[in-house]
């Protein structure tokens, strides 16, 4: 009937707001990915196209030496052969040509050729201008086939060789640096593509915990319209008992007012008959029945919970120990009765009524009783939980009976639902127990089955262990009543008057004052002596520090109940003095009237000595 | 012959204030000088017979019986004033306290209690139900209901109060928040304080304890 949410847990799980940091990363990471695309496309392509360009020059270039070294050796055996000066032009224009190809090559670092090489071609071409130089002169000098002997020469091939070595080297070089250099672009490329790789797992990996996110959303909303379905229908039921408790307290308030006249009625006229009337015993009858009701009213109050608790710190495992006494008279033989007490170390401490918890312990093993009409197991259990910070203590009535179907559990706590036969139960018994528990800020849970036995548990909240764990009761039967004269000094009248008919009521013979003149007024004109004299520590007209020694001063030597707020360092010392008692207030009546009892037994030669 | 204590019976059941009338009315130092069915009444009549005793019941229609005692009290200064109830709350016993009542009796008692607090109150004493007596503590201000049995909803402040009044009607915090023109933080801190001095740690209890003091109507 009763569930354990943690509010702190329920909260809104998409409260955490829209996750921006994502989002913008997302955005970043694809935008840097295409950006990169885009850059690496177009450097892939610039660098391919200016290889190709390269690739294609430095042929040409090649080709281009080969022929003017070519046409320079032509052209030069030529001038040598036919003696004609075009040919003399026409050498020096190529050869002019050819140096100037070499020059503006060599000059040209940034295309990458290789530099030593061209160096050598130039070289080799100054020496075979060199030869052919020479080869003309000796053609000026009449000595032709001198002159053409150079030109086939040994030297002259060997540098022609070494030209086209030249040639050959820086061709093979330059393709070499191509090839390097698109080398150099597809490892780029291949990092790049790593790069790429790593962001589109990151991407993945990003996906993939939306995806997650999502599901725990999903779930936390399902978990959150359960708890509130949940919620609502616990809700509902609270709120269903709360009518049905306003309904009978309503209820029980109007009757009791009509059984108020019907008992004063019967009161009144009980006093107008004699003794042997006719009347008298159907009057008694009205009188029995109207007892009965009251029992009736009492019950449906408690479940409105319009009763008043006298709630103190109680020990639920004490208050079971000494309720099993008392129970076990009304437990049949057939039903075997166990306990089980936790042993917990902080105590099974709840601030409640005792004896309203004891009414929940015997309407619970009554009905308990009830379900087991041939017999059966009666187990109590009464246990600390503790939950996080908080504690509660349970009590657990079970029993091996015929259970409850869902439909009789769910209803069994409204006023007058039974299943007992007519005249067997007033139906007001677990509605009581659901009264009082609520009142105590506790729970009331039912789980039953028909045929597997009920078992009722009540939790409520636990508080720590008292300092003292508990006050021994008092002696009543020696303290019951007090007897002579109490002299009470206190100066608020409201409060003066009740603690007078307080000690009234515990049997003394009560002088009030409101005064210090009053008091000693009182002690000096009154020919009887007080047994206690009850003072309030801030009665005007007596100094604050030394009120005992005032009231001693003004004759009385009795014992003194000193009340106040607040007591300093003269009053502990005051204290010291067995007759006299220093009690802070907030006091209550009834602890006023034990003491006033107490001091009076405990200082009986102290007192009437005036 | 001794002078009869002068009572005003204020109870708005008819059958109840005629028993009580005609049962005071035969004891020989009782005399009941007005019989009423309302607070108002009441006031009205103490100002016509300045009864010595007024017994009123407290759950009566109209005017809170509470402030017409006072009222009474500010005319008649010695009026004693004892109160009935069908039944016990705190706020009854607290209420009746701060008015200074003489008396408070509830219905179930016998009649002869009643009149043995009349003539108490009359020669000056208090007289109350046990169950009332025994809670009654004194401090420096005089005589109110013991702290124990105050609700814990005294804890809260006010504003506290008025969230866990919206909580208990299922209102989530944004709403509570929106409503109460804070932030869901505040609201939040609330709970928080709520949960922790009521030492209750799910919407269920909370919703519960609210419709026990009343914050949230089923």
């Amino acid at each position: 009937m009763t569930g354990s949410i943690d509010i702190r847990q329920d909260r809104d799980p998409l409260a955490r707001g829209f996750p921006w940091v994502w989002v913008g990363s997302a955005i970043v990471l694809t935008v840097f990915m295409f950006v990169g695309l885009a850059w690496h496309v177009r450097s892939t392509f610039e660098v391919g196209r200016e290889v190709a360009e390269s690739y294609v020059a430095s042929d040409r270039l090649r080709d281009l030496m080969t022929e003017l070294q070519q046409q320079l050796a032509t052209t030069a055996i030529l001038l040598i052969a036919t003696h004609d000066p075009s040919w003399q032009t026409r050498h020096l224009e190529v050869e002019a040509k050819l140096q100037e190809a070499l020059r503006e090559t060599i000059d040209n670092s940034a295309s990458g050729y290789n530099q030593a090489a061209l160096i050598q071609a130039r070289d080799a071409v100054r020496e075979l201008s060199r030869i052919e130089s020479e080869a003309t002169t000796l053609a000026d000098w009449g000595e032709v086939n001198e002159g053409l002997s150079l030109l086939s020469g040994e030297e002259y091939r060997g540098w022609q060789r070494r030209f086209l070595e030249a040639s050959q080297l820086f061709i093979d070089d330059h393709r070499r640096f191509l090839n390097e250099r698109l080398l150099i672009q597809e490892a780029r490329e291949v990092q790049s593509l790593g790069v790429a790789f790593m962001i589109l797992l990151l991407s993945l990996a990003i996906w993939i915990a939306l995806v997650r996110r999502l599901r725990r959303w999903g779930a936390a909303l399902d978990q959150a319209s359960r708890i509130r379905r949940q919620l609502e229908a616990e809700l509902l039921q609270s709120q269903k008992m709360e009518a049905v408790g306003r309904l009978a307290s309503g209820i029980a308030h109007d009757f009791r007012n009509l059984l108020t006249a019907i008992r004063g009625y019967a009161t009144v006229a009980r006093q107008k008959i004699q003794g042997d009337h006719p009347a008298s015993h159907a009057l008694g009858r009205v009188e029995e029945a109207a007892d009965q009701a009251e029992g009736v009213i009492r019950g449906l109050l408690t479940f409105g919970r319009r009763s008043v608790a006298e709630k103190q710190a109680a020990d639920v495992g004490k208050l079971v120990i000494r309720g099993v006494g008392w129970v076990q008279r009304m437990v049949p033989a057939s039903v075997e009765l166990q306990t089980d007490l936790a042993d917990d170390a902080d105590g099974l401490w709840v601030l409640a009524d005792p004896v309203q918890l004891q009414q929940v312990l015997l309407n619970l093993v009554v009905n308990a009783c009830d379900a087991m009409p041939g017999g059966g197991r009666l187990h109590i259990a009464v246990d600390r939980v503790t939950s996080g910070a908080s504690a509660r203590v349970t009590m657990a009535v079970s029993d091996t009976g015929c259970g409850m179907t869902r439909e009789v559990a769910e209803r069994a706590v409204e006023p007058f639902f039974t299943t007992k036969s007519v005249g067997e139960g007033t139906g007001l018994g677990l509605s009581m127990a659901h009264g009082i528990v609520a009142q105590h800020d506790g729970s009331l849970a039912i789980d039953s089955a028909p045929g597997r036995g009920t078992t009722i548990t009540i939790s409520l909240p636990a508080i720590p262990a008292p300092v003292i764990s508990e006050l021994p009761a008092p002696d009543t039967t020696a303290l019951d009543t007090g007897q002579g004269l109490v002299l009470l000094a206190e100066q608020h009248p409201y409060a003066r008057q009740i603690m007078s008919t307080a000690l009234e009521a515990a049997g003394f013979t009560v002088v009030p004052t409101a005064d210090g003149p009053a008091v000693q007024d009182q002690l000096s004109n009154t020919d009887e002596n007080p047994v206690l004299a009850v003072l309030d520590a801030r009665l005007p007209g007596v100094g604050s520090a030394d009120r005992v020694d005032w009231l001693r001063r003004a004759g009385y030597p009795g014992p003194v109940l000193l009340v106040g707020g607040s007591f300093d360092d003269a009053d502990a010392t005051t204290s010291a003095d067995d007759s006299v008692f220093l009690l802070n207030k907030p006091v209550r009546v009834a602890e006023l009237k034990r003491l006033a009892l107490g001091m009076t037994r405990a200082n009986p030669d102290k007192t009437g000595v005036i | 012959m001794t002078k009869s204590i002068t009572v005003l019976l204020a109870d708005d059941h008819e059958l109840v204030r005629e028993m009580l009338a005609e049962r005071l009315g035969n004891e020989p130092d009782i005399e009941v000088v007005a019989s009423v069915a309302d607070a108002g009444e009441a006031l009205e009549a103490a100002r016509d017979c300045a009864p010595d005793v007024l017994v009123l019941d407290i759950d009566m229609p109209g005017r809170s019986v509470f402030e017409v005692a006072t009222e009474i009290r500010k005319l008649h200064p010695s009026a004693r004033v004892v109160f009935l109830s069908a039944h016990l709350t705190d706020q009854y016993i607290e209420q009746a306290l701060e008015v200074e009542a003489a008396g408070y009796l509830t219905k179930d008692e016998p009649t002869s209690r009643l009149i043995d607090a009349i003539r108490a109150v009359a020669r000056g004493a208090t007289h109350f139900s046990s169950s009332v007596s025994e809670r009654i503590v004194i401090d420096e201000h005089g005589a109110h209901l013991g702290r124990d049995h105050l609700t814990r909803l005294r804890l809260l402040t006010q504003r506290e109060v008025e969230v866990l009044g919206h909580l208990a009607q299922g209102l989530p915090k944004k709403s509570i928040a929106r409503l109460m023109n804070i932030s869901v933080k505040t609201v939040e801190k609330h709970c928080d304080h709520v949960m922790e001095k009521l030492d209750i740690h799910d919407r269920v209890q909370l919703a519960r304890f609210a419709i026990r003091e009343g914050l949230s109507q089923p």
